[in-house]
C-alpha cells in the first residue's frame, strides 16, 4: 500500500523522531555533587537509561507512545485489504517493435521486465500477455503462477517493425472483459489520456540519439550492380556515422567477408543522406552497417543481389513482316531470350500451336478486311498490358463491329475501340495467360507509336514476374514476400533468421509469407531454393526523441478495485484507541504512586 | 589558602572576637595557675621533677639539677589546669562542597573558635584531617596567620583519627569541625577525642544541600570524595527517605556524643555566614560572651 505519497502519514512519521527525542531529553539526569552518598544507601535506583549499558531499557509508555504514532501513520496510508480469494485478472500488453531494445542492459524491454516481475510476485493474478507487433497476438493461455507467466515472457523478443497498441489494447480489452485489469508495457508515453479505472501503462523509455537505415536498394540487372544506403540520424546535433560494405562471397567463389567500402558519412539531424556505390557483377549478398549506436537492430542491412530473369520468347509467326517486327521489338529488351527452346512466351499468329504447360501466347489476329479505329481506346489501367499505355493519336486497324466473320476474343478485354475488343486476356489455367491482339500492322501506326514498346515491356514484365521464384528479394520487416513456385512443387520449408525451418503448404502456384524478423529468409522446395532478405528500415521506429519513462493510470479509482478492497483504517484505529486507553491508564497509576511505568 | 577561604577566616576571627571559651564544667579552672590539679601542673608548690620533654617550659628547667647531673630536669609543680584548645578541623572534600558556603563556614567557624580562645588567654593547637590528623600551618597563633587550610582530602575523619591521631593535650578543650557525614560508627572518632579531654564539643556544618534532599527528578548523585556515581529519580517518597536517613544519622551521633560526655551542635553554612549567630554554641556553654 502506499506510504510516501500520503502527507498524512508523513507527518505521522515525522513525529516518531519528535517523541524519541522528548523522551531522551526527559530521561537526562542532572549531575549534582553531594558530600556523602552514604545516607542514600536505601534510595531505589533508577530503571530507566542509565550511564552504564546493563540492558536496553525502554519505557512502557515510550513504547505505547511509539505503536500508537505508528498505527495512526499506517491508518493515513488508506489500508485495504482484498475482499476476494480469487486471482485479479490481468492482460499485459507488450511492445514488441525493435525500439525497445535500445539502450542494451537498460532498455525498456529489460527494465519493463524487471518491473513487471516485481509486480507479478507482488500481486495474484490471472495473467496473460499480448504481443503488439503490427498485430497483436498473444503469447499463450491465461497463467495464474509468476514462474509460468516469466517463462512466456521470454517470448517477447521485441523484433517486431512496428507496434499497433491500440488493436492489441483492444483485443486485452476483448479478453479480459469487464473485470479484467490492462498493463501497458512500452517505450513511450500514451498517446491518449489515460481513463481511470482498468488501465494502466508503463513506459520504461528515454530520449536518445540513434542513427539508422531507412532505404537500401541494390540493382544487378544491366551492367555494374549498384546499391544505394539512405541513412538519417536522428538526433539534436549532427553526427558522423561509419558506412561499412562487406560481402560474404566473393566474385572468386571466397567465403571469407570482404570489406568492400568504407565512408564516413557526415549526417544532419532528421535528414536522410543517400549513399550509391557500384559493386562488382557477380557479387553476392552483401551486408552494410554503421558504427554502433544504442540501437543496433537498425544499423545493419542485408541485400541479396537480384540477376535479372530472362522470359523466353518464341516467335512463331508466319507473316514475314510481323515476325521481323516483333523479332526487332524482342531483340530491342533486355532480359528476353528469343532462343530458348522452352519458352515463356509464345508470340504466333497462327489459331493453333503447341505449347508447354505454363507457356503463354500472344496471338496476333490478322482481321482481313480490317477498318482504322481512331479511338477513343479504352485500356484497363488496372491490368498489367495497360500500364502506361497511351493510344492517343493511334491508328488500330482492325475488323469492323459488323464483320461476321470477326473472331471474338475470349477473355478479359483489355483495349477496346468501341465494342471492339482489341486486345484480351484469357486465363485457361492459373499459369496460363492467352493473350489476342487484333491488329493489321501494316494499316496502323500502333507500331510506330511509343504506346507499341510499352507494351511489350509491359507483357513481358508481367511475364517475367510471373516466372517461378520471389517477385522483389529484398524487402522490409512487417513487409511479405511474394513467391511463385514452380509448376509441380509439392513440398516447402522454410527457414527463417530465427532459425527453426517449418513446412510451408504448397499446394497454390503463390506464397505469401510475411517477415516479422530481419535477415536471410530461404524458401527449399523440391523444385528449388528461394532466397530473400528482410531489413529493419523503418524511420518512425528508429527515432527514439519521443521515448520516455514513466507510469499513467490508476487501477485503484476503478469501481472493480473498491469492490476487490475494502478500507481497514477502522483496525488500525480501534487499536491505537485500545493503547491510548491502556497508556492513560499506566499514567494514572504512575502518578499516584510515584512509581514510573 | 585561596582568598575566599582567607576571607572567611577573618570574617570568623571577627566574629569571635566577641566571644570567648567557657570553662570546662568538669575541671572548673581560672587563671593560669589559679587551681591546683593533682597532677603535675604550673602552680608555686614544687611536686617533683621529670626528665625534659621537647615542648616543656624551659623555664621550669631546673639548672642546679642539670649541674648536678648534666641532664636536664624539669620541676613540676601541682597542677594547674592550664586551659587549652585542640581544635580538629575535618580536611575531607565534603567539606568544600561545589556550590556551598561550607567550606567558608568551617573555616569562618574555626577561626571564630579559636579567637573565643585567644580572648580566654587558653592556648589552641589547630589539627586538619590530612592524611591522618596534621597540625595546621601556625595554627597555634593568631587564625589571621593560619596557612594551608584546604579541604582537599578524600579521607574521612575516623580513618585520618585511626590513621595518625591528634596529639591532644590533657584536659583540653576539644572541638571537632565536621559535617559528620560518613558511614561507620562515631565512637570510632569519639572515644579517642573524649579520653582526658575537659570537654568535647562537635560542631557539625552542613550545607543546605545536605541539609535539604534534592528536587525531584532524574539526577545523577555523586560523592565528592569517593567519585562513586548513582542515577535516582527523585520522587516524594525518596526526598523522604532521605530526610530520614539524614534525621537517623544525626540522631545517631547524638547519642553517642551523649555517651562520651560531649555536646554537639548543627549549623547551616549559609545561615551560619549570614548571621553569624552563634547562640547554639552559648547554649551548650561552649562559648560566652567576652
Amino acid at each position: 500500500m502506499p506510504f510516501l505519497t500520503f502527507p498524512l502519514a508523513l507527518m505521522a512519521l515525522s513525529s516518531l523522531p519528535v517523541l524519541a527525542g522528548i523522551y531522551w531529553l526527559r530521561n537526562r539526569y542532572r549531575r549534582q555533587v553531594v558530600s556523602s552518598l552514604c545516607l542514600w544507601e536505601h534510595a531505589n535506583p533508577a530503571r530507566e537509561g542509565g550511564r552504564r549499558i546493563e540492558k536496553l531499557q525502554i519505557p512502557l509508555l515510550f513504547l505505547l507512545e511509539l505503536l500508537i504514532l505508528a498505527l495512526l501513520a499506517l491508518g493515513a496510508t488508506g489500508p485495504r485489504a482484498s475482499t476476494t480469494s480469487t486471482h485479479v485478472p490481468l492482460t499485459v500488453v507488450l511492445d514488441d517493435s525493435y525500439s525497445m531494445l535500445a539502450g542494451d542492459a537498460m532498455s525498456a524491454r529489460t527494465l519493463g521486465s524487471d518491473a513487471l516481475t516485481e509486480e507479478l510476485h507482488r500481486g495474484r493474478y490471472s495473467l496473460r500477455f499480448i504481443l503488439a507487433g503490427p498485430l497483436p497476438q498473444t503469447l499463450g493461455a491465461s497463467v495464474h503462477r509468476a514462474s509460468e507467466a516469466l517463462r512466456q515472457l521470454e517470448g517477447w523478443t521485441c523484433r517486431s517493425a512496428t507496434a499497433n497498441l491500440d488493436a492489441a489494447i483492444a483485443l486485452a480489452a476483448e479478453l479480459g472483459g469487464a473485470q479484467g485489469r490492462i498493463l501497458v508495457v512500452s517505450d513511450a508515453p500514451p498517446p491518449f489520456e489515460i481513463p481511470s479505472g482498468s488501465l494502466q501503462w508503463w513506459a520504461f523509455g528515454r530520449a536518445r540519439a540513434n542513427s539508422a537505415f531507412v532505404g537500401a536498394a541494390r540493382n544487378d540487372e544491366a551492367g555494374p550492380s549498384r546499391c544505394m544506403f539512405e541513412v538519417v540520424h536522428m538526433g539534436e546535433k549532427p553526427a558522423e556515422v561509419r558506412l561499412t560494405v562487406q560481402t560474404s562471397t566473393t566474385p572468386e567463389g571466397g567465403t571469407e567477408p570482404v570489406t568492400f567500402a568504407q565512408a564516413t558519412l557526415q549526417l544532419e539531424p532528421g535528414r536522410p543522406t543517400q549513399h550509391f556505390m557500384e559493386i562488382p557483377s557477380g557479387t553476392g549478398p552483401i551486408v552494410a552497417s554503421l558504427s554502433e549506436d544504442d540501437l543496433m537492430e537498425d544499423n545493419r542491412v542485408l541485400l541479396l543481389p537480384s540477376p535479372p530473369r530472362t522470359v523466353g520468347v518464341k516467335l512463331a509467326v508466319t507473316d514475314e513482316a510481323s515476325r521481323q517486327l516483333l523479332t526487332r521489338t524482342f531483340e530491342a529488351m533486355e532480359g528476353v531470350d528469343t532462343t530458348a527452346d522452352f519458352p515463356d512466351l509464345l508470340v504466333t499468329d497462327q489459331a493453333q500451336v503447341e505449347r508447354g504447360p505454363t507457356t503463354w501466347t500472344l496471338r496476333l489476329v490478322r482481321d482481313d478486311p480490317a477498318v482504322p479505329y481512331l479511338g477513343p481506346f479504352v485500356v484497363d489501367r488496372a491490368h498489367p498490358l495497360g500500364e502506361g499505355l497511351g493510344l492517343e493519336g493511334v491508328i488500330w486497324a482492325a475488323a469492323g463491329p459488323e464483320e461476321e466473320t470477326t473472331e471474338q476474343l475470349a477473355g478479359r478485354p483489355v483495349v477496346t475501340a468501341g465494342n471492339v475488343v482489341l486486345v484480351s486476356d484469357d486465363s485457361p489455367t492459373t499459369r496460363q495467360h492467352d493473350l489476342r491482339v487484333r491488329l493489321r500492322a501494316e494499316l496502323s501506326t500502333l507500331t510506330r507509336s511509343p504506346a507499341w514498346p510499352v507494351f511489350f515491356w509491359n507483357l513481358v514484365q508481367w511475364r517475367r514476374a510471373s516466372l517461378p521464384g520471389v517477385e522483389t528479394l529484398n524487402l522490409r520487416t512487417g513487409d511479405e514476400a511474394r513467391i511463385t513456385l514452380a509448376m509441380g512443387t509439392t513440398q516447402a520449408q522454410l527457414q527463417t533468421p530465427a532459425g527453426e525451418p517449418r513446412p510451408l503448404p504448397a499446394g497454390d502456384e503463390h506464397l505469401r509469407i510475411p517477415l516479422p524478423l530481419p535477415g536471410l529468409y530461404t524458401l527449399q522446395t523440391d523444385k528449388g531454393l528461394y532466397s530473400f532478405a528482410a531489413n529493419v528500415l523503418h524511420a518512425d521506429e528508429s527515432d527514439l526523441g519521443a521515448a520516455k519513462a514513466g507510469k499513467w493510470g490508476q487501477w485503484s479509482a476503478s469501481p472493480q478495485y473498491q469492490r476487490e478492497y475494502r478500507s481497514i483504517l477502522w483496525a488500525f484505529a480501534a487499536a491505537a484507541l485500545g493503547l491510548l486507553v491502556l497508556h492513560a491508564f499506566l499514567v494514572a497509576r504512575a502518578g499516584g504512586k510515584g512509581v514510573r511505568a | 589558602m585561596d582568598e575566599p577561604l582567607r576571607q572567611a577566616v577573618r570574617q570568623g576571627r571577627l566574629a569571635g572576637s566577641r566571644y570567648a571559651l567557657s570553662q570546662p564544667a568538669r575541671v572548673p579552672m581560672g587563671m593560669i595557675g589559679s587551681q591546683l590539679g593533682h597532677r603535675s601542673g604550673t602552680s608555686v608548690e614544687f611536686r617533683e621533677h621529670r626528665e625534659y620533654q621537647p615542648g616543656d617550659d624551659i623555664r621550669r628547667i631546673d639548672w642546679h639539677a642539670f649541674a648536678r647531673t648534666d641532664r636536664l630536669h624539669v620541676k613540676l609543680f601541682r597542677e594547674e589546669v592550664n586551659p587549652h584548645l585542640d581544635l580538629l578541623l575535618d580536611g575531607s572534600r565534603s567539606m568544600a562542597l561545589a556550590d556551598t558556603a561550607k567550606a567558608r563556614a568551617a573555616a569562618a567557624l574555626s577561626a571564630a573558635l579559636a579567637s573565643a580562645s585567644l580572648n580566654s588567654g587558653y592556648s589552641h593547637d589547630v589539627w586538619i584531617t590530612r592524611q591522618g590528623c596534621q597540625p595546621l600551618t601556625n595554627g597555634r597563633q593568631d587564625p589571621l596567620h593560619w596557612e594551608g587550610l584546604t579541604f582537599d582530602h578524600e579521607e574521612s575523619v575516623d580513618r585520618a583519627v585511626a590513621h595518625t591521631p591528634p596529639r591532644l593535650r590533657s584536659q583540653s578543650i576539644r572541638v571537632l569541625v565536621s559535617d559528620l557525614l560518613w558511614p561507620g560508627d562515631p565512637m570510632a572518632v569519639l572515644q579517642p577525642l573524649a579520653g582526658n579531654a575537659a570537654m568535647l564539643a562537635l560542631v557539625q556544618v552542613l550545607a543546605r544541600s545536605d541539609a535539604e534532599p534534592p528536587p525531584r527528578g532524574s539526577v545523577r548523585l555523586v560523592d565528592s570524595e569517593t567519585g562513586e556515581r548513582r542515577d535516582l529519580f527523585i520522587d516524594a517518597a525518596e526526598q523522604q527517605r532521605y530526610r530520614t536517613a539524614l534525621a537517623d544519622h544525626l540522631e545517631s551521633w547524638n547519642q553517642a556524643a551523649a555517651r562520651v560526655g560531649a555536646v554537639m551542635r548543627t549549623f547551616i553554612a549559609e545561615d551560619l555566614l549570614g548571621h553569624w549567630d552563634l547562640k547554639p554554641l552559648v547554649e551548650a556553654e561552649v562559648l560566652k560572651l567576652h
